[in-house]
């Protein structure tokens, strides 16, 4: 999936460390899903959405099958 | 905790491969439990490197990724084991041809890397029908 949490990470001033102690996950993990090396669990994209103050349609988006 | 436990582990593996060593060398002996204990003490390095814990993977339990990476890992070391196992089959016996193979211990292992997973999926989808 595209994501867009890089850009809302700025937006809020929120560092990947920060990101990753609030979704209690670790900093190596958010850094794989903003690469789009991971794709994140549901509950992963859910309290990532909710950290950043978005809904998951905001910050996800997934690949177009064509 | 990691720099402790891979000092650790390397003393050990190296106490282990140089005590082997010497007995190849002034026996010409390779003894069963060196090759096994050898292993053990490689897989607690590995483990060290990877996951700062010569269990493996203790203190990443809540991490999704390193659980992401112990189970596609899994699946490939199925797949590696499988290769190796037939590869020290055919090595060790130095025929090619199935039906010469003298070692049916090891031919029945490399077997069971065929049906070991379909086993285990087969019962393991029972909990979900």
């Amino acid at each position: 999936m595209k994501n867009r949490i890089k850009e809302f990470r700025e937006i809020g001033n929120i560092s990947q460390g920060r990101l990753a102690e609030l979704c209690n996950v670790s900093r190596q993990t958010i850094n794989a899903i903003e690469n789009n090396k991971y794709d994140p669990s549901l509950q992963l994209a859910f309290d990532l959405a909710r950290n950043l103050g978005v809904t998951i349609d905001e910050l996800f988006q997934p690949y177009s099958k064509e | 905790m990691k720099k402790f436990n891979v000092i650790v582990s390397s003393i050990l593996l190296l106490a282990i491969a140089g005590h082997g060593g010497y007995r190849w060398v002034r026996y010409e002996l390779l003894d069963v439990s060196t090759i096994i204990f050898g292993c053990i003490a490689l897989s607690y390095l590995l483990n060290s490197i990877t996951w700062g814990d010569y269990e493996g993977g203790k203190y990443s339990e809540n991490d999704e990724l390193d659980k992401h990476i112990k189970t596609q890992s899994a699946r490939i070391g199925y797949y590696a084991l499988m290769v190796l196992s037939a590869a020290v089959l055919f090595l060790s016996e130095g025929v090619t041809a199935l039906n010469d193979i003298q070692n049916i211990p090891l031919a029945v292992v490399v077997g069971l890397t065929f049906i070991v997973a379909p086993i285990t999926e087969f019962f393991y989808s029972r909990k979900f029908r």
